[in-house]
């Protein structure tokens, strides 16, 4: 564990603190080591990408952010207090919500219940007010149903509410995943490739979508797409990873003309040692992509 | 859930053959079946008893039924649709390879004794096989194939009909299946009722349905079916929403007076589901909604048994003697603390480690109760005895129709409670917990809290049972809370449907109640449990009456 210094310092906290700070972030797996040095400075109401190849540690440092795996090293600071080391239920409750790169919603149950299960840490109602259904009970179910409804016109999958999970289409339930981490009522938002398997039209609607996630609901997004023109779209700030750490960061302009982020994801030319870890396939789209 | 995961894996493509050599697969197959079927004895065990009053045993519908379906099989073409010439001839050749099978075991048993191996190829099994025939005779031989040829027909006719008329023929023919089996049932119903039906007319002779009722029945099950659909097709939701409610008031006026109306046998059956409901229920939050795999389960039972027999012994054992509604909390209590408990070290522990770790744990209680070191105060295998009965405004709860009223009102207090809970932020957590617990804890939800919610009140639910049991049988010993009792409960919930309330009640109907009423066939009690839990999982392993449908409904509404 991190032996820096303790929470509540300070000088921990510089002035006019980013919602979500993450220092010298290091996960290993066994000798392997995923990230190491992962600086994140995340402003509050803002809309912050991760982009890099494949294999280059976005996913583990979201895993790690959100609790999912304990990092090896570093300190998570989000809102001015320390969340590394905690469980993931403690971290959510910090206000942390996130969907995934493999969509994982409770499959058996309908898109209403997985929204409600969402709200699990916005209800208070005991177990013995639930048995006996004390009216703070019933006006809380009732309260949770209405915003659950809410949420889901919100992503724009109203008609769903009584359908399985699993027997709605992909971008359905890409949008009922979101709906399930926003109804908690989060700080932060962060979406794992989002867009992954859209068509352009999609990839509009979810543009459009995260942009009104910031505005009407003031709701910090870190995403990391491999989308380009999602990500120039909605990104004020694009942080990239290569290899476990971080190559750059800047805005999107920035990163457009940055020569290094190209190299990264095609390699260099003349014979000398290619980028690792970047598949073929996404070397393809990405040069379709940033050209 | 884990089991979802098992049962998808026995889906195995099948290999495309002729459709004459699936056909007589098909039959061949069922031929065997009812060859293992007599070879077991549970032919001649069911051959006493009749359906039909004379006319028709139960082992002789048994046979029928085997040559149906390959009938039924063999008519439906590769696209399940039925077509007109090969529906018969299909039909027919696989009830006659079926019959030719049974043909084939008659003549074998005929020459040779294979009594010294197969203790229930006998001779009566060859002349309960004649149907009447001189045995060993050519017609004895020859009528076995031309009846399996006939019912295969049947069979294919019953493929090809439009599904409106197979299903109102399925409703008629389970009526007289279910009145012949149950007979002594509602003979005792028609003696409690007044005289109505006169003195000239019996509808149940002294050993099943006199031919007459079975025909009215057939027909009026037939007509019932039809009509109902009808009804259903016509009238629009909220009306049959209506005629739905009415229907779930009778079925409880039904459950309610069943013990006033039926003999004490019947009341002492109805018990026994009552307390397996709510054991049934207590498991279904653990694993129903919560994803716990529990086999020691029956520990949680013998804490509450356990508990109510110190406290309400008037034996030497006794630690109290105090009423049974004083005993009930404090085992219900008890069983819930023993539940946390053990949840402490175990909950952590995931899917299949967690039955093994809670298998122990069971047989870890039963093996104490028994153990020397406990035997002062628990009695050992002798167990304690003279356990005195509840009373109610000083009168004393004896009888098994008001023990059944108890053990009711317990199972309905459970239900209810289970009802909120599932249906409540913890419920969902559960339900969430199940599904994936990683994104569950990412949402804010405690794993381990919530799941030691889970296993408490599930545990405090079968201590609830373990009480009324003690309070039911009058005396409480080791052997009662064998690794079986745990089996059974979690049988009651795949049967009737993980995480489904009413499932519960389906269950343990099925599993409990109705083999305690078929006592005679007691020795294949198991045997068709294995059955029945095998085709369950293939043809409906989502159960009689599962969850999902509930949450759809209860979204739309």
């Amino acid at each position: 564990m991190p032996d820096v210094l303790p929470p509540n310092l300070p000088l921990a906290i510089p002035p006019r603190a980013p919602l979500l700070d993450v220092h010298g972030l290091k996960k290993a797996f066994g000798g392997m080591i995923a990230i190491q040095n992962v600086d994140l400075r995340i402003a509050e109401g803002s809309v912050h990408a991760i982009i890099g190849p494949n294999g280059a540690g976005k996913t583990t440092a979201f895993n790690c952010i959100t609790a999912f795996v304990q990092p090896t090293a570093g300190t998570i600071y989000l809102g001015g207090e320390r969340i590394d080391g905690l469980p993931a239920h403690v971290v959510a409750r910090h206000g942390v919500a996130r969907t995934y790169q493999n969509v994982r919603l409770f499959p058996n149950m309908t898109a209403l219940e997985n929204v409600l299960v969402g709200q699990h840490r916005r209800l208070h109602a005991t177990f013995w007010e639930a048995i006996l259904g004390s009216g703070r009970f019933r006006r809380e179910e009732a309260e949770a149903r209405a915003r659950a409804h809410h949420y889901l016109a919100f992503v724009g999958i109203p008609q769903r509410a009584g359908d399985l999970a699993r027997h709605m289409p992909y971008g359905d339930q890409r949008r009922l995943e979101i709906a399930r981490a926003l109804v908690a009522g989060p700080r932060i938002l962060m979406l794992d490739e989002p867009a992954a398997g859209m068509n352009p039209a999609e990839g509009r609607a979810l543009v459009e979508l995260i942009e009104r996630i910031r505005t009407e609901l003031g709701v910090t997004v870190v995403l990391i797409e491999h989308h380009m023109r999602v990500v120039m779209a909605v990104a004020e700030r694009i942080t990239v990873f290569n290899r476990g750490a971080i190559l750059t960061e800047g805005t999107p302009g920035e990163i457009q003309a940055d020569e290094r982020v190209i190299e990264a994801y095609l390699g260099r030319r003349s014979g000398q040692i290619a980028a690792p870890a970047a598949s073929p396939e996404p070397q393809r789209q990405m040069e379709a992509r940033i050209a | 859930m884990s089991f979802n995961a098992v049962t998808s894996s026995f889906k195995v493509t099948r290999r495309r053959k002729t459709p004459l050599a699936e056909t007589l697969q098909v039959g061949a197959l069922a031929g065997f079946a009812a060859i293992g079927f007599a070879l077991i004895g549970a032919y001649v065990a069911m051959d006493k008893r009749h359906v039909v009053e004379d006319t028709l045993t139960l082992s002789q519908i048994a046979f029928a039924l085997m040559a149906i379906a390959a009938g039924y099989v063999a008519g439906r073409d590769r696209q399940g649709r039925p077509s007109g010439t090969r529906v018969v001839v299909h039909g027919a050749v696989a009830g006659l390879t079926a019959g030719l099978c049974v043909s084939a075991l008659v003549l074998l048993m005929g020459s040779v004794s294979l009594r010294a191996t197969l203790v229930a190829a006998s001779p009566m099994l060859i002349k309960a096989l004649s149907l009447g025939a001189p045995i060993g005779s050519l017609q004895a031989l020859v009528q076995l194939p031309a009846l399996g040829a006939l019912l295969g027909v049947i069979g294919g006719l019953f493929a090809a009909m439009p599904s409106r008329y197979r299903r109102a023929l399925t409703y008629g023919f389970a009526f007289v299946l279910i009145a012949g089996l149950f007979r002594d049932v509602f003979v005792s119903v028609l003696d409690n009722l007044p005289d109505l039906n006169g003195p000239d007319w019996e509808v149940f002779g002294p050993g099943g349905l006199n031919r007459g009722s079975a025909l009215l029945l057939l027909v009026g099950g037939a007509l019932f079916c039809l009509v109902r659909d009808r009804w259903n097709a016509q009238i629009d939701p909220a009306r049959r929403a209506r005629s739905s409610k009415a229907g779930l008031a009778l079925l409880l006026v039904g459950v309610l007076v069943l013990p006033l109306v039926t003999n004490d046998f019947v009341a002492q059956v109805a018990m026994l589901v009552a307390l397996y409901m709510l054991m049934g229920m207590g498991l279904n939050i653990e694993l129903g909604l919560a994803g716990l795999v529990d086999l020691g389960f029956v520990a949680f039972f013998a804490v509450g048994a356990y508990t109510v027999a110190l406290m309400c012994s008037s034996g030497p054992l006794a630690v109290a003697d105090v009423s049974f509604w004083v005993a009930l909390p404090v085992a219900v209590v008890l069983a819930a603390g023993a539940g946390m408990l053990f949840g402490l070290p175990v909950l952590r522990v995931r899917g299949d480690y967690l039955a093994m770790a809670t298998l122990g744990l069971g047989e870890i209680i039963r093996v104490l109760v028994l153990s020397d070191a406990l035997a002062p105060y628990l009695g050992g295998s002798q167990g304690i005895i003279e356990i005195d009965h509840p009373r109610i405004f000083g009168v004393s709860l004896q009888s098994p129709a008001a023990l059944y009223y108890l053990a009711l009102a317990l199972a309905g207090v459970v239900a209810f409670i289970s009802w909120r809970l599932q249906h409540a932020r913890i419920g969902r957590a559960w339900l969430a917990m199940r599904e994936d617990e990683d994104v569950a804890q990412a949402l804010g939800i405690d794993p381990v809290a919530s799941k030691l919610l889970a296993y408490t009140i599930g545990a405090a639910f079968a201590g609830a049972a373990g009480a009324v049991f003690a309070a039911l049988v009058g005396s409480v010993y080791p052997h009662s809370f064998q690794l079986l009792v745990s089996i059974n409960v979690l049988a009651i919930l795949v049967i009737g449907g993980l995480g489904s309330l009413p499932g519960v009640l389906v269950g343990a109907i099925v599993l409990i109640g109705l083999p305690e009423l078929l006592r005679e066939f007691g020795e294949f009690r198991y045997l068709f449990y294995g059955i029945a839990l095998v085709a369950m999982m293939h043809v409906r392993a989502e159960g009689l009456w599962p969850a999902t449908t509930q949450t759809q409904e209860n979204a739309r509404a």
